[in-house]
């Protein structure tokens, strides 16, 4: 019965997919407001990136759209889908990479650690070889994926962490500093990712600290400041050209 | 049902994994059973012959489906508990807890590899023993797995009652191991229930091992009598029926609080 009840597998994207959509998002620790009354509208299939000073609330808000955090007052939905009412509908459309390499199986092979959540996340077991050999590709991490890893470094980590986010191919993808521990060659390559996510229809939230990168490659740009949103996409180059 | 199984397949082979990678514990296991073993072997020989227990080799017999049926009662009673603990410390269950499978699969996945362990433990003490004097049993298989399964069903339900308490205060990591030891003290795994005073023996009456253990005895062992198997499989089938769902719920309200407190990626 419960099994039943509360199993989704991974949604593919359709047409009619409605985007993230937070209303009134509020959130406090400890009597500190970290979000107060966020609005924010991400489209669908479009990369939005959150921008913001350590300690703003990024990955609060991330943190809300993954379903691991529910928001004291105001919803946030993904796909029409509220977080804390449809839970395993929202984890089924999102593939989630947050700032913890802690959150890797350190004792297995990245390989390992990605069948796993491959299997967590709905992949069939016929598909999985292909999902797998798809992430380790588009991140490089053909060398390193069959070592342990407690023995790679930390911007190995991150890109494993993305790669995990990645494997069963979300419709949705919410993104916690993608860049951070990367070197230019590791930076370069991400961005690949993300436009590569970007061409296929992937609805893409970024949150990270003033990166010039992701301004970049955004087509929606927000700074979050002081619990609230204010739209900065007029300085993104391809928000600007849109 | 594939997709659940292929999971709880993957959760276990990620746990063989980790615990391959520190093999020595393995074979540190297989002796300390060797050693538990060849105690009560000598005991039984000191204590054998009285009216409530029969000869050494009867208590010996008796001793050894107690062995086994504990060392799958602590498995599957610590396993989720254990395993929860471990993700919360070392920063894996909030992503574990951000994936789309229903909240019984993850508690099945995390008890899944050391209740398999629990069995091949099982198997390895039984192998141990023969040569020491488990022999002239007449296994009767279907009550025998029956009575093994039903019971790994209401240990679990007892171990993610625990994962429940673990997830929502971040600790109790220890009430697994408090309860297998006051089930196994009160279940007669190691002696008769006989010895107990009248007002135990009714507080043994409510713990599902003792039917579990019973059940098992009376499948496997000579002169144990079979009359009351189906019965005894029906108290620990029916227990199972009755706590798996509520403590499937006891982990989802937790995992729910876990969620409103912010408490699932700290410890």
């Amino acid at each position: 019965m419960f099994l039943r009840a509360r199993s989704a597998p991974r949604t593919a994207r359709s047409a009619s997919f409605q985007g993230l959509r937070a209303t009134s998002l509020t959130r406090s620790f400890g009597g500190r407001t970290v979000l107060d009354g966020l609005e924010l509208a991400c489209p669908a299939g479009q990369l939005s990136v959150v921008l913001g000073e350590n300690g703003a609330g990024k990955t609060t808000l991330l943190r809300i759209f993954a379903t691991v955090l529910y928001p004291d007052r105001g919803t946030a939905t993904v796909d029409g889908f509220d977080v804390v009412r449809d839970g395993a509908q929202v984890r089924a459309r999102v593939g989630v990479a947050l700032v913890n390499e802690r959150s890797l199986f350190w004792r297995l092979s990245g390989r390992d650690n990605l069948r796993l959540f491959a299997a967590t996340s709905g992949v069939p077991g016929r598909l999985r070889d292909s999902h797998l050999a798809e992430v380790i590709g588009e991140l490089d991490l053909g060398d390193i994926a069959d070592q342990r890893v407690a023995n790679l470094s930390a911007g190995q980590r991150q890109r494993l962490i993305l790669a995990r986010a990645a494997v069963a191919r979300p419709p949705v993808l919410l993104l916690d500093e993608p860049l951070r521990g990367l070197d230019q060659k590791g930076i370069d390559r991400v961005l690949e990712f993300l436009a590569a996510q970007s061409q296929r229809g992937t609805t893409v939230l970024v949150v990270a600290p003033l990166v010039q990168e992701l301004s970049e490659v955004a087509d929606h740009l927000w700074e979050l400041h002081e619990g609230r949103l204010r739209d900065i996409s007029a300085t993104a180059p391809r928000a600007l050209a849109r | 049902m594939t997709r659940y199984l292929e999971v709880v397949r993957s959760f276990a082979r990620k746990d063989f994994l980790i615990a391959w990678s520190y093999r020595g514990t393995f074979i540190v296991g297989a002796i300390g059973t060797f050693y538990q073993l060849l105690i009560f072997r000598f005991v039984s020989k000191l204590i054998g012959g009285g009216k409530l227990i029969g000869t050494p080799d009867e208590y010996f017999r008796f001793v050894v489906v107690g062995i086994i049926l504990t060392g799958v009662l602590r498995a599957a009673t610590s396993a989720a508990a254990a395993n929860a603990r471990r993700d919360q410390v070392e920063g894996t269950l909030e992503v574990l807890a951000a994936q789309p499978m229903p909240v019984a699969l993850l508690a099945l996945g995390w008890s899944a590899w050391p209740v398999c362990e629990a069995l091949v433990d099982g198997l390895l003490t039984l192998v141990i023993a023969i040569p020491l004097g488990f022999t002239q049993v007449s296994p009767n298989w279907v009550p025998l797995v029956a009575s093994l399964l039903l019971s790994v069903l209401v240990f679990l339900a007892i171990g993610f009652a625990a994962a429940a308490v673990v997830v929502a205060s971040q600790q109790g990591g220890q009430l697994p191991a408090l309860i297998a030891a006051g089930l196994t003290l009160l279940s007669g795994a190691f002696f008769p229930l006989a010895v107990f005073p009248a007002w135990l023996r009714t507080i043994a009456d409510l713990s599902p091992l003792t039917y579990a253990l019973r059940a098992l005895r009376a499948s496997t062992l000579p002169g144990s009598g079979s009359a009351g198997v189906v019965h005894d499989l029906a108290i620990v089938g029916g227990s199972a029926v009755l706590l798996l769902p509520l403590s499937v719920l006891c982990l989802t309200l937790a995992l729910q609080r876990a969620r409103t407190t912010g408490r699932l990626a700290s410890f």
